[in-house]
């Protein structure tokens, strides 16, 4: 078998070859739907847009032009998806009145004394208000700066820093346990 | 510590955001007091944990989504492709049979794909005993190889990701946005764009890593996944002459300064002693040889040593050293030397 090189698949798009295309869905689907799923959590939603990233990348597909991988191509892709449902339904503008409520919800800590290391991260970025984890993953994960973060979400890049320096100083408040292990 | 201000700098610092004004004045607030030290170090380590989260796999039925989304594939019955008059819609009405018949194809092409899924083909470079090697990556970062090593990477190098064992220095190039990372084992050192050098021999209780300029991140994640709730994932960030060492055994991070020529000797190709007690040089010796010295640590650590050398030769150290303290070296079992004798004032 034929190693499928990237410029192989393009190749292969471009001349309207559909099975090129399911190349790359099997490649990727499940990594597309893990991208998105990490800022939307309804499995539904995650589904169907990334349904819409593989159709629009479909029809594009004459004029796409990748310069770094198609993996990080489709990555953005499936943020900037997840993005656009989010502010379709307005969610970061109604959220900006109760925004300023500091720290994360109440009594999250005594949830996970249990868990593991992993699972307690994880649960400590979920608390993280809304929006201010949308930033927080923005730019943690997805290396976005924060120039990006501001034009993705319609908002500032004063609000950018701020719900950075948010989102750190929660986090830092909810897995203090595991910090000042060395050094 | 909780000044909004700082806490502003601090994450632009570790996203990435930061100008060259701002850090200078983040930096001299770190360094104005221990507690602002312990914070940036706090920080810096919360960033690297949560660096480490990897992303959540996401089960899903790739083949029950793509017989959804081929169907959307063709452009709709207005299309200038399709001619007036054609009749379309049994184009989707599939039978069941023929839905049954591409889910099978489906599944020959899962399996076909299995080895691009699996993994692409790696690149291998290795280096015997005394051999050195000189890697180019695709992305410009240069790799020295010193003996006994492996370097092994995707050719694709979409991620710029490369396993180590044994040594190797890095001079990476700087991609901005894009970090390169090392895995040795289960220590991680990233990077933007640095000079360092890794030690990562499997045999050694160690890895250690040790910057020239840049900042690099090692981490450890502890090995046994048992052991994961009680540990956290330790990373380090490191300021050139700074090295991180990693032991193996007690799954410990801690961070000394150590003199960088000594340790990129190997790379440079060079000697280079300034008024070193003998222990010391003893100690590079065996790393630049790959030998082992035995010596009294207390009876010759008032020995200066003050010497260079350009492409130096065991034969022709020692015979300098014997000269210059009238040592007796002697050569044990294979590669195995012992310094006894000897005058310093």
């Amino acid at each position: 078998m034929q190693e499928i090189s990237q410029e192989n698949i393009l190749t292969r798009l471009k001349s309207n070859d559909k099975a090129a295309l399911k190349d790359l869905f099997q490649l990727h689907h499940a990594g597309v739907c893990a991208a998105i799923f990490r800022i939307i959590k309804d499995r539904n939603t995650v589904e169907d847009l990334a349904q819409e990233v593989f159709l629009r990348f479909w029809q594009k597909r004459e004029t796409i032009n990748v310069s770094s991988s198609l993996q990080a191509y489709l990555r953005r892709m499936a943020v900037n998806e997840a993005l656009g449902h989010l502010r379709k339904k307005k969610m970061f503008e109604e959220e900006i009145n109760n925004d300023t409520l500091a720290g994360a919800a109440p009594g999250v800590e005594h949830q996970y004394l249990h868990g593991e290391l992993e699972e307690h991260i994880k649960m400590a970025i979920d608390v993280l208000p809304p929006r201010c984890r949308t930033v927080f993953q923005l730019s943690r994960f997805e290396e976005l700066s924060y120039r990006e973060i501001a034009e993705q979400l319609n908002i500032s890049i004063k609000t950018v820093e701020n719900q950075m320096g948010k989102a750190l100083k929660i986090l830092r408040k909810e897995l203090h346990h595991y910090l000042h292990f060395f050094l | 510590m909780d000044n909004p201000k700082y806490l502003d700098l601090m994450s632009k610092y570790l996203s990435g955001n930061i100008d060259r004004t701002e850090r200078e004045e983040l930096m001299s607030w770190v360094e104005s007091s221990s507690a602002n030290q312990a914070f940036f170090e706090e920080m810096i380590q919360l960033w690297g944990m949560t660096g480490d989260l990897e992303e959540e796999e996401y089960e899903v039925d790739t083949l029950e989504a793509w017989a959804k989304l081929e169907p959307r594939l063709d452009p709709p019955a207005a299309s200038p492709s399709i001619s007036p008059g054609k009749i379309i819609p049994f184009y989707y009405r599939k039978s069941s049979w023929s839905i049954a018949a591409s889910l099978a194809l489906l599944v020959v092409f899962a399996w076909l794909l299995y080895p691009a899924i699996k993994g692409p083909q790696m690149m291998l470079v290795t280096t015997l005993g005394q051999e050195q090697k000189e890697v180019l990556l695709p992305d410009g970062s240069k790799v020295w190889l010193n003996g006994n090593s492996s370097l092994e990477y995707d050719p694709v190098f979409e991620e710029r990701m490369v396993k180590l064992e044994g040594e190797a220095y890095f001079d990476v190039a700087s991609i901005s946005d894009r970090t390169f990372s090392i895995s040795s084992g289960n220590v991680t050192t990233k990077v933007l764009g640095t000079v360092f050098n890794v030690r990562a021999y499997p045999e050694e209780a160690s890895v250690e890593v040790t910057v020239e300029e840049g900042l690099v991140e090692v981490s450890l994640v502890p090995e046994k996944p048992e052991n994961r709730s009680s540990l956290a994932p330790q990373s380090v960030r490191l300021q050139p002459g700074k090295s991180a060492m990693v032991d193996k055994t007690a799954q410990k991070v801690a961070v000394s300064e150590e003199d960088i020529t000594i340790v990129t000797a190997w790379q440079k190709k060079k000697l280079i002693f300034d008024d070193e007690p003998m222990p010391n040089v003893a100690k590079t010796l065996e790393r630049y040889f790959g030998i082992s010295i035995e010596i009294d640590p207390v009876k010759y650590k008032d020995c200066p040593v003050t010497f260079e050398k350009d492409n130096p030769e065991l034969e022709d150290v020692f015979a300098l050293l014997e000269a210059l303290f009238d040592y007796r070296i002697d050569k044990g079992d294979e590669k195995i030397y012992s310094i006894a004798g000897g005058v310093c004032d």
